[in-house]
């Protein structure tokens, strides 16, 4: 069953005098257990793309369906509780909580329904999974950019979502860390059956997932293996053709 | 030309057959290279002729092997490098390597065309970008990465081939990064017709 579903997702804004489409047309379907790695340049719509599907900001055209039901038609307050509870986003700019440790960041999804002794343990636990157990007794301006982004993934994986959005997580880790946070990845992929969608500047980024995509000024490009029969569908550039015959 | 030099470096390796060598060929350099398999037999004439690799007789205590047969029943021939073969190995691994022109077809494409081309152009960057995504997607999930490399001591086979493997990474992501900025130029010249007047007479 599909548990993310993009269709037709189309996003404008102004920039200036003139209007951006950061997203055109996007068709995505994402089961539970898959590993879809987007790999886009720098103003490509990325970004826009995960905060889209994590229904922050909502589409000007289109549809975003979580687990069979139309983000835009569960209220506000719904659209958050899905961000602290089945959704789970690790963003480039590495969020933080003001006023709380670094453990206690990564333990706060789950202060609610455990103790906070337990909640600690399982944040130490995460930590060391995402390979920086240093950073639990850390404060966060001696966290490397790195150790950041892996705090923010232990973060987001703490709470067991369903679907994590990963904008990005393989940014500023070497190549050893690099491979250890996609380990991680795909193994939360593989084996707790969370559908995954991360995007990747680059192609060594992307292989280990289990689909590969590539987003260019708004647009996906999906490998024939993804298309289940259908051409690949660019309607301006049919519609442009058209103009200039 | 260097497909000469990569049979007589698996046969410097260990003897082998023609088949053999196609297989080892493959797995050890990869799907990338599309090595047309007659290559290999044409590479082992050339071989033969220069002396630098025989095919194995009786005499050699090889007996059993050659005696095996192909599929179609002719006597399948193993070959070994000779003293010399080794020696002219061990010279092409010291020599510098040439590099090949860039040769795609988009490039002709693109250098032949007009302004009027330019929707359809666009669209075949989208293609080429899309065939890039599927060369790649036979390196999902692949066998080794750096990582497990870095983190044990693999045989070197293994650390070579993820080297070539990377080689191939490495230039569909130059690609694709190519495609994406060729199209945004011709985007940008797209929507402003005045720039694409004809040359000059």
């Amino acid at each position: 069953m599909t548990l993310l579903s993009l269709a037709g997702v189309t996003k404008r804004f102004a920039r200036g005098y003139r209007e951006v489409e950061a997203l055109a047309g996007i068709d995505l379907d994402v089961e539970p257990g898959d590993f879809v790695a987007i790999w886009g340049g720098s103003r490509s719509g990325k970004t826009t793309l995960l905060r889209v599907a994590a229904g922050i900001e909502a589409p000007d055209a289109g549809s975003v369906t979580f687990d069979s039901k139309d983000l835009a038609s569960r209220s506000r307050r719904d659209r958050a509780r899905l961000l602290l509870t089945d959704i789970g986003c690790v963003w480039q700019t590495g969020r933080i909580t003001r006023g709380l440790s670094v453990l206690d960041h990564v333990a706060l999804p789950r202060f609610k329904e455990r103790a906070h002794a337990q909640a600690r343990r399982e944040a130490h636990e995460m930590l060391e999974r995402v390979g920086t157990p240093q950073a639990a007794t850390a404060r966060w301006h001696e966290l490397t950019d790195g150790e950041r982004t892996r705090v923010a993934l232990a973060h987001a994986l703490i709470r067991r979502p369903r679907l994590l959005l990963a904008d990005e997580p393989t940014a500023n880790l070497n190549m050893i860390e690099r491979e250890q946070v996609l380990g991680v990845l795909r193994s939360v992929a593989d084996e707790a059956g969370v559908a995954i969608v991360m995007t990747a500047p680059d192609a060594p980024n992307l292989l280990q997932s289990h689909r590969l995509m590539s987003l260019d000024g708004g647009r996906l490009i999906k490998p024939r293996s993804e298309q289940r029969g259908t051409l690949i569908d660019f309607p301006d550039i049919g519609e442009r053709a058209k103009r200039s015959r | 030309m260097s497909v000469k030099y990569a049979v007589l470096g698996l046969l410097a390796q260990r003897r082998g057959y023609g088949y053999d060598l196609v297989q080892r060929f493959e797995e050890q350099v990869g799907p990338a290279w599309q090595l047309n398999a007659g290559a290999i037999y044409v590479a082992l004439d050339k071989l033969e002729q220069e002396g630098l690799v025989r095919p194995l007789t009786p005499e050699d205590g090889a007996a059993p092997a050659t005696r095996r047969r192909t599929a179609r029943g002719a006597p399948r021939v193993i070959y070994e490098a000779t003293p010399e073969g080794l020696e002219r190995f061990e010279d092409w691994m010291a020599t510098g390597s040439s590099m090949s022109p860039l040769r795609e077809e988009l490039h002709l494409k693109l250098a032949l065309s007009q302004p009027r081309n330019l929707p359809r152009l666009i669209e075949l960057t989208y293609e080429q970008e899309q065939a890039c995504l599927e060369r790649l997607e036979q390196h999902l999930g692949g066998a080794a990465s750096f990582e497990e490399l870095l983190s044990s001591t693999p045989p070197w086979s293994v650390v070579a081939s993820v080297m070539v493997r990377d080689a191939e990474i490495a230039h569909l992501q130059a690609t694709v990064e190519w495609l994406r900025r060729i199209r945004e130029a011709m985007r940008w010249l797209q929507e402003r017709p005045q720039a694409l007047r004809p040359p000059l007479r």
